[in-house]
Formats: structure tokens, sequence, C-alpha cells
């Protein structure tokens, strides 16, 4: 019965409107894909575009690299603490 | 053939390639009020009682200053369209389209996250739920939901702003106590008077953005009103630290002289026509006309008296400078 009843579902889910789009589950998963129908094409960068693009790789990489220090440090001074902590 | 024309990527027809620096994520965070967030949380770190690890301390700090900068960050990608239309913030990233919008929200979620964080694994869990309602409530409540909706705004917003010296007690202490929320209060009392006066003078500005700010909803006659009795409640209240033993004689002076200045100057904007003579031509802060003078000499000040209370404390909790009032104080 049960069986039935999701079949059921399924059927209904995956009808088709009257301007060609899909429904239901269906649709769904289909509004999920990437729209192919727009044109993308290869284009250079321009000079500009590509200084500012450098320059918040950069900027991404020193906060990473801070971010790294910083959770390091956090836990050196932490287990400093817990260790002093426990030796008194 | 110059070597830098040579990257290539993917585009979708019509979409353009960020010219965004670094520099304008930065000042997506709002530097400047990120500074008075610094230094109140710096100024409740030193007042609490008991002591922290200074680079623990230090890096508290760096998170909350952090937070500030993701609520900011959300702020302007969500008033975008106000911003553009305001002479004072036309210039903000988003709104001179320099960083998009979706760039902007997602610089601030990730900004908040990694605040939240870096409080929790610095501080204490406490200060990091603190910090995270704080930029819920200034990004989510105060700009989505208050900003546009009533006059109170700044009233209630207030209180994001209000967090931080009660955050950095929090991270030392793990707890809120009486004196804590007395930090908090003093600055949530402050706002309203400090915000209206700008939105005095720059009411025209408010009101080509359909910003309902008490100037624009209420007349700037009654905001006058409440701009003095808010300043009487909080020049009152700015006494409750030296009746706590939180402030000494240094911070009872400061309070003093300074809320002296403070009342004289809110009875001048309320003695005067500030913000009926329609908004200022300049798009510079200070740039008022002859009208608007008084509230823009509140404004400049309530800056000063809130920066001078808390410097005072620091002064005293921070570099030893505690002098206690005999017979006052716990």
């Amino acid at each position: 019965m049960t069986g039935d009843h999701q079949t059921g579902n399924g059927d209904s889910a995956e009808t088709e409107t009257e301007n060609g789009q899909t429904s239901g589950l269906a649709g769904i998963i289909n509004s999920a894909q990437p729209d192919y129908t727009k044109s993308t094409e290869r284009v250079e960068m321009t000079d500009a575009e590509h200084l500012a693009q450098k320059k918040r790789n950069a900027a991404i990489a020193w906060s990473l690299v801070g971010f790294m220090a910083l959770i390091f440090t956090i836990t050196v001074l932490r287990l400093s603490a817990n260790i002093a902590g426990g030796a008194s | 053939m110059n070597s830098s024309t040579q990257s290539s990527v993917n585009r979708v027809e019509g979409e353009a390639i960020s010219l965004a620096s670094p520099r304008d994520f930065f000042d997506l965070m709002k530097p400047r009020v990120i500074t008075l967030v610094i230094f109140t949380a710096c100024a409740g770190l030193a007042a609490a009682p008991g002591s922290a690890d200074p680079l623990l301390a230090a890096i508290s700090i760096l998170a909350l200053s952090l937070g500030a900068g993701a609520a900011g960050a959300l702020n302007m990608a969500y008033d975008a369209d106000i911003d553009r239309t305001m002479k004072r913030t036309r210039m903000r990233p988003v709104a001179r389209g320099t960083v998009s919008v979706d760039d902007a929200y997602t610089f601030g979620i990730i900004c908040a996250v990694l605040s939240v964080l870096i409080m929790a694994l610095a501080s204490n869990y406490l200060a990091a739920g603190l910090l995270a309602f704080s930029i819920f409530f200034y990004g989510v409540i105060y700009t989505m939901i208050l900003k546009r909706s009533t006059p109170q705004n700044i009233v209630i917003g207030g209180a994001a702003g209000a967090f931080p010296p009660m955050i950095g007690w929090v991270a030392v202490t793990g707890e809120i106590s009486l004196d804590a929320f007395i930090l908090f209060m003093i600055i949530f009392l402050w706002t309203p008077p400090h915000s209206w006066a700008l939105a005095l003078y720059k009411n025209g500005d408010y009101q080509a953005a359909g910003v309902p700010m008490m100037p624009v909803v209420k007349g700037a006659k009654s905001t006058r009103l409440q701009i003095l009795l808010y300043s009487i409640v909080l020049v009152l209240f700015a006494g409750a630290p030296v009746l706590t033993g939180l402030g000494g004689a240094i911070y009872a002076l400061t309070a003093l002289g300074g809320g002296a200045l403070f009342m004289v100057l809110a009875i001048r904007v309320f003695n005067s026509r500030a913000g009926e003579a329609g908004s200022a031509e300049e798009a510079a802060l200070y740039a008022v006309r002859s009208g608007d003078k008084a509230a823009r000499d509140l404004f400049a000040v309530s800056i000063g008296y809130l920066t001078f209370l808390f410097a005072a404390l620091l002064a005293e909790h921070g570099f030893g400078a505690y002098i206690s009032i005999p017979g006052v104080g716990s």
C-alpha cells in the first residue's frame, strides 16, 4: 500500500507543464543544474582586473596564514595554562 | 605583449569581473566604528575583576573587531540601496558598485563565523555567544527589520553597539555582572542623543532615502526634546559606576565635567532650530548649515564624551590610576 502511494506521488512529481518545464521533484533537480543555454566565453582579463584579482588572492593568502598563526598561538597558550594549572 | 593580460577566465555574458581591492573589503568593515568598539571593549576588559593572559585578551579584542566588521559588512550589503541615495554614504564600496552585494554578504558571514570561533577559543563560550548575538542583532534585527520600520530603530538597535564592553568584561570573568550591565547601559543610553543629533543635521538625506529616523517621522522639535530627555538620563546614569566602585575619582571627574558639557550642548540643541533647515549641502560628516550647528556640535562632543568616560575606566583599571572615593562604592 505504502509503495503504491509513493509511486503515485512519483508520477505526479514528473508531470510536464504547459510551457514545457517539468514540475515537482524533477523540476527541482533540473533547476539546480547550471544553465547551459547562457553563453560562456573565455575572455582576456584587463590589466586592472588581473591586478585586483592578484591583490585579493594575496590578501586571502595572508589572512589564512594569519588565521593559522592565531589558532596555533591560542592552542599553545591554552595548553601552557592547562599544564601550569595541572602542575600547581 | 603585456604578460599580465594573458590570464583568461570563463565569464558568463554580461558578467563583470570584480575590481574590488582588499582595501574595499576593509572599508566594508566600517573601520571608524571598529576603533570605538576596540576602545570600549578594552575598557571593559581592563575593568573586569581577575586577570587574563595578555595575548589571549588581545586575540579576544581582535575577534570582537572582526565581528564588528562582519556586522558592518552585512549592514552595507543590505543597505546598498539606501547608501546610494545618501550623500554621507554614497561612496561606500557596495553603494558605489566596487564590491557586489553577494560578495559583501559572503565576506560578512565568513568574518562573523571566524570571529565567533576565535572568541570561543581565546576566551569562553559566553563571550562568543554574546558576540554572535550582537552580530545577529546588528546585521539582522537592526539592519533588516528595525531600521526601515520604526523611528525607534536606533533606540533598540543601539543595543548592538553596547555589547563590546560587556563582551570584553565577560571574556575575562566568564559571567555577566552588574558592572558589565552598567557599561552596556551607558552606551545604550548614549546612542539615541548621538544618532539623533546626526539625524537632525542630515535630515534631508534620511528623508530622501526613506529611512524613518526620528526627525523624519516625528519632526525636528520632538527629536530635540527627546535628545534632551535622553541626555539627562544618560548623564545621570553615567554616575552609576561611581556608586558601585567601578569608577574611581578620575572617572567621577570625567563623568561630571563631560556630563555638564553634554547637557549644555543638549540644551543648546533643544533651543535651536536644528533639523528644520533641511539637510546639509555638503557630503562631509561635519558639514552643516548654520541652523544645524548645535546638533553637529553635540554629535561631535558625544563621541568625545563616550571616549573620555571609557578612557577614564581604562586609565584607572589598566594603568593603576584608580583612586577610590571615600564613602562611595562597594
